[in-house]
């Protein structure tokens, strides 16, 4: 399984320029996704993990982010150096991305066939893009952009078929309001994956939606990333979720991944101390009262980081040398298990 | 056990859904309809059930929030739907709430001291000094510092301004209160926080506490009693072990096996419920699962409604497979 890098990212830094200061977001970020493989990444609120997820497709809004050093590499390729034109074909063709919100992420003035549609037809001629969007009617004029629709728009009835929405012809012309928040999220994960890509980001993708449904979602996209032969990040704070879908995790604290493993190495022989601080903090199966224990204090302000680790404030283990010096590369402990703390030299 | 301090009997609570000309009442929603509890001193009873099941609705109408429609609300032994407004404004003190969001339910305008102390002036509790005093107890009953005081809501983090709320909630003294959904907007590592605190207060201030939420490892983890609502209707009832380690009710059994468990090694069926919690239909007469129920056999639950039956110990289920 383990054969072929999907994406590296090598040392990312990430700055925001806001009006208190420059907010170090992403201070030195390592990660891999293997071909195949369904990677966990799990965090705070603010800890960056969104941030991440958004450089691969180079998502991130700049100014005022502006990215500082490091590369992300997609097949090889560095996606911070390709032209405009480059990163758009990339992101029709082989990124996927679904987000937290379905309620959103819809546009609530069109029906959703027009949305796939057009979504669905720019990702098959980006050159045509600009034309099939202006308002469907406009587009119809020329036989080649007509053409182009009617196929998109086969292929959106196919893909909602495909992820259990009954009645797909009719359906498409109804309206974001009209469907509840499971079945949006799963027009969304229709329209993202219509046309084959190799990567899909999921962020927090069953955050909202209630745990009947939630087992639903996470069912279908077990089933899809099987059967498209996806790679998958998958951003949540849900540590059952990430047990229950995921090979790999890495686990990541105010912008650094502290560490990172198999999915048994994390859960089971946890080491960061901030890995398993969060551990700790939840209830399982058969926790008795007054077991579980939270981590004290909160995400640090990324205006006026703690200096050395930024964890250490917060630490149990902290020593003087935690707040002098960042913290070491990250250590390979085990095969495929890293660690990035002092207590693991 | 002990006694019984808040005792619910046949609630209701319909919503008009309006429409036509003339937005006529043209139907109603059984947000509630008719629900039996009752919870005694200290313990902690759990409440859960999807978005759209009326958990929260029988919070606030506990509260009187909301007016109930029907049925009988008995704390203390005393009907609070028969009582006055002020009458009803004077028990509500023994009765508070603590909301999800901690980001809208804080007044922005105001510093941590005056949402605190506000309670207090409001029922005429404590004014000057005395105000002062008890604002700082409460401050620090929750984890607080001083110098926070004069802070703003917005200077907090989540987990902060949910102490806040908390502060509130504690400085008339109830003798109950009702937790919305109150780690629901945490992460992890803060939820752990609180809920240690809670536990906390209950054991030193002997509160009991009616704990709405849809994630049951946190339901699990508080509460002494749980219930299951779905659809304005309770479908089991019991003990915390009853229900975790002995789910009768198929739709316990498959919220249960859905929830994801934060163990790789973890295996287990799992029960995958088609369709979703509707808010409209779930006609009158049948049993309000029926539709999206995978033990469904015989055409008994579409024809009658299936009550609350007494299993032995208190577990109670509605379902027409314990008959």
């Amino acid at each position: 399984m383990r054969n072929e890098l999907l994406v590296e990212i090598k040392d990312l830094r990430l700055d925001f320029h806001t009006f208190d200061g420059v907010s170090k977001v992403l201070n030195g970020v390592n990660l891999k996704i293997w071909r195949g493989d369904i990677l966990g990444l799990v965090g705070e609120t603010g800890c960056g993990k969104t941030m991440t997820a958004l450089s691969i497709p180079r998502l991130i809004p700049c100014p005022p982010g502006q990215i500082t050093s490091g590369q992300v590499l997609f097949e090889g390729e560095d996606v911070l150096r390709k032209t405009q034109e480059e990163i758009r074909l990339l992101r029709a063709k082989k990124l996927a991305m679904i987000f937290q919100d379905p309620t959103t992420s819809l546009n609530p003035v069109f029906s959703i066939g027009d949305q796939m549609t057009d979504i669905i037809g720019s990702r098959r001629d980006i050159s045509r893009a600009s034309r099939l969007s202006l308002l469907g009617g406009l587009g119809n004029i020329s036989p080649a952009i007509r053409e182009l629709r009617q196929a998109a728009k086969e292929r959106a009835i196919e893909m909602l078929q495909r992820v259990g929405i009954g009645d797909a012809p009719k359906r498409i012309d109804d309206y974001p309001h009209q469907f509840s928040g499971g079945m949006r999220q799963r027009v969304l994960i229709a329209t993202a994956l219509s046309e084959a890509p190799s990567l899909l980001i999921a962020d927090e993708p069953t955050t909202a939606l209630d745990v009947s449904i939630q087992a639903q979602i996470l069912r279908l996209i077990e089933e899809l990333v099987q059967e498209l032969n996806l790679s998958t990040l998958l951003i949540t704070h849900n540590l059952g979720v990430v047990a229950k879908m995921c090979q790999r995790v890495a686990v990541m604290y105010a912008g650094v991944i502290v560490e990172c493993g198999s999915v048994i190495d994390i859960f089971k022989n946890p080491k960061h101390p901030y890995t398993l601080g969060l551990m700790r903090a939840i209830p399982t199966y058969g926790t008795k009262r007054g077991e579980i224990k939270g981590i004290p204090g909160s995400v640090p302000n990324f205006l006026a980081p703690p200096p050395g680790c930024r964890f250490h404030p917060r630490c149990e283990h902290a020593t003087p040398r935690c707040a002098e010096e960042p913290p070491p590369a990250p250590m390979e402990i085990a095969p495929g298990h890293e660690v990035s703390c002092f207590l693991y030299p | 056990m002990s006694e019984t301090l808040l005792e619910v009997r046949k609630l209701k609570k319909y919503f008009p859904v309006r429409g036509g000309f003339f937005q006529r009442r043209i139907g109603h929603i059984g947000a509630v309809d008719g629900i039996d509890l009752s919870i005694e001193q200290g313990q902690s009873f759990g409440l859960v059930g999807e978005s759209g099941s009326g958990k929260t609705t029988v919070g606030k109408t506990i509260l009187h929030l909301i007016e109930p429609t029907e049925g009988e609300i008995i704390f203390e032994g005393q009907d609070l739907c028969r009582l006055s407004e002020s009458k009803m404004r004077q028990r509500r003190a023994e009765m508070q709430m603590i909301f999800q969001d901690p980001y809208s339910s804080l007044n922005p305008r105001m510093t941590v001291k005056r949402i605190v102390g506000e309670p207090l002036v409001i029922h005429k509790w404590a004014k000057g000094r005395a105000l002062d005093d008890r604002v700082r107890e409460l401050i620090s009953l929750v984890g607080l510092m001083e110098d926070h005081l004069y802070r703003y809501p917005h200077e907090f983090s989540g987990g902060q301004r949910q102490r806040i709320g908390i502060a509130r909630a504690l400085a008339l003294e109830p003798k109950m209160l009702i937790l919305d959904e109150p780690t629901s907007a945490l992460d992890v590592s803060v939820q752990a926080q609180v809920l240690d605190l809670l536990l906390k207060l209950q054991r030193r201030l002997n509160l009991t506490y009616l704990f709405i939420s849809h994630d049951l490892a946190v339901i699990r983890y508080i509460c002494d009693r749980v219930a299951l609502m779905y659809m304005g209707k309770i479908l089991e009832l019991g003990s915390v072990e009853d229900i975790f380690q002995q789910p009768m009710h198929p739709y316990t059994r498959a919220l249960l096996s859905a929830m994801p468990v934060a163990d790789p090694e973890y295996e287990a069926e799992e029960i995958i419920l088609e369709g979703e919690i509707s808010t409209l239909g779930g006609e009158e007469g049948t049993c309000r699962f029926a539709p999206r129920c995978p033990a469904r056999k015989s055409d008994r639950c579409t024809e009658e409604e299936p009550v609350l039956k007494e299993l032995g110990d208190g577990h109670l289920v509605a379902c027409h497979l314990y008959d």
